[in-house]
């Protein structure tokens, strides 16, 4: 129950941020998807059955700023986590690469996964314009904040281990 | 879980609890959001007075400058105005725009590049209801309301996959009338299908709303017509249509709470049957003359 209350809240702030830089920076093209990259990066390192239900408690978030309680993203994100868990325990945390491959890997089947779904997208969209100009930005964007966060997390870890507080 | 939610998707099922928890949500965090922007907006502001007051004084007295002018230019107005409503009472004039308008700031954005919403700091306790037009203080369509909250509604654009508008040329020798579709994608321009084939339509033309769905007012401005190229093999036409909106900054805009269709319909047929009156009586003046030659 205390890793919900701590996780949660962290969700909703993620969302925010993913709201409101748009607003602040409006000449940026791409925003990245902060709860993607929470969601992949605690399926990496603590395994799906805990990152399936904070990629749907993400998804859930992002489809009440949308449309409807479960809408798209509450499907595509519980399944992009359970695949990125895929990942877990099968590398060393020393190795920072592979938590941000993931979240590349994460972010272009989550992206095509939504456009596979969406019926007005389904056959109207030009997908290798998409993927070119949209999802691998995107994807690289996300890996390199992915990259940051993971380095500042393994770090965080490493300190722990060593005794400091 | 994942079948559980995909089933829940699919089907479509339209489950109280769920539309409940939504509404919860959504008007739990968008009020977290409305203060941080007013906070964040507060903080830029001040920093923005604090680093530029010689250029906020100076302004100041410009503006006071200009102020003085406008208001005896407010005097003057204030006098035709009067002239103008005493001679529209005189000629039984009706007003032909009958919006009741509110402003709203933006105060975030879509959660999705595939989406493209916004979400106002204006609601249900506003008066707001859904699909209510949205545009700029320019004028320019902007969208529609899509879904209200009590204090925060969301606006889909009109740059969405989704978006669908019927446009119509304003030129006087062409009024041709297409279909507005969003592209999806704010750096593209907008497509506007289903004209005819023989229709006239050329780059620089300007596109506004045509009204006929009774969705939208006819004349908000959409775009200019960028580009012109035939369509499903000849049978139509279709044009990139460049977006007014793209010129500025979404940062306020206005939703029309009650354009009151029906009464610019009406308008619009009292002016047509007008119109038509009076070309019957030039068309019988002149058959007169011609049998007065006779």
């Amino acid at each position: 129950m205390k890793k919900y209350l701590f996780n949660i809240p962290v969700l909703i702030f993620l969302l925010i941020l993913q709201l409101t830089i748009p607003i602040f920076f409006p000449s940026l093209k791409l925003i990245p998807d902060f709860i993607l990259i929470y969601v992949v990066i605690r399926a990496i390192i603590f395994g799906a059955q805990d990152a399936m239900v904070y990629g749907a408690i993400g998804g859930l978030l992002q489809d009440v700023f949308i449309t409807s309680f479960i809408g798209l993203f509450t499907p595509v994100k519980t399944a992009v986590t359970f695949l990125a868990a895929l990942l877990s325990g099968r590398f060393f945390p020393e190795n920072l690469l592979i938590p941000p491959l993931g979240v590349f890997l994460a972010t272009i089947v989550h992206e095509l996964l939504y456009l596979l779904l969406k019926d007005n997208y389904l056959f109207a969209a030009n997908y290798l314009t998409l993927i070119k100009e949209l999802i691998l930005p995107l994807a690289a964007l996300n890996a390199l904040i992915t990259f940051f966060v993971y380095l500042i997390y393994f770090f965080w870890e490493r300190r722990d281990l060593s005794g400091q507080t | 879980m994942l079948l559980f939610i995909s089933f829940i998707y699919f089907t479509e099922i339209d489950l109280p609890l769920f539309n409940w928890l939504s509404d919860i949500l959504y008007n739990l965090i968008s009020p977290i959001i409305n203060i941080l922007h007013q906070l964040i907006e507060g903080i830029k502001d001040f920093f923005i007075t604090l680093f530029s007051i010689d250029e906020v004084n100076q302004e100041l007295k410009n503006l006071r400058q200009k102020n003085s002018v406008l208001e005896r230019q407010i005097l003057f107005l204030e006098n035709i105005n009067r002239e103008n409503k005493r001679l529209r009472e005189l000629l039984d004039f009706k007003d032909k725009v009958d919006y009741q308008m509110i402003g709203a700031e933006v105060i975030a954005n879509s959660p999705s590049i595939w989406e493209k919403t916004i979400t106002v700091n204006r609601g249900s306790r506003d008066g707001l209801e859904p699909r209510m037009p949205v545009i700029t203080y320019q004028g320019y369509l902007v969208g529609r309301v899509e879904n209200v909250g009590s204090n925060s509604a969301q606006i889909r654009l009109i740059i969405d996959h989704n978006f669908v508008v019927g446009g119509i040329v304003a030129r006087t020798d062409s009024r041709e009338i297409g279909l507005v579709k969003g592209s999806g994608r704010g750096d593209r321009p907008n497509i506007m299908d289903s004209i005819a084939w023989d229709a006239d339509i050329k780059a620089g033309d300007v596109v506004l709303t045509s009204g006929l769905s009774n969705n939208f007012p006819p004349g908000l401005k959409i775009g200019e017509v960028a580009e012109v190229e035939t369509d499903n093999y000849g049978l139509s036409q279709k044009a990139d249509i460049n977006l007014f909106m793209h010129q500025i900054t979404l940062e306020e805009v206005m939703i029309i709470k009650n354009f009151n269709s029906e009464i610019t319909a009406q308008n619009n047929q009292a002016e047509n049957e007008a119109e038509i009156n009076v070309a019957e009586e030039s068309e019988t003046n002149d058959g007169n003359s011609e049998s007065e030659a006779n």
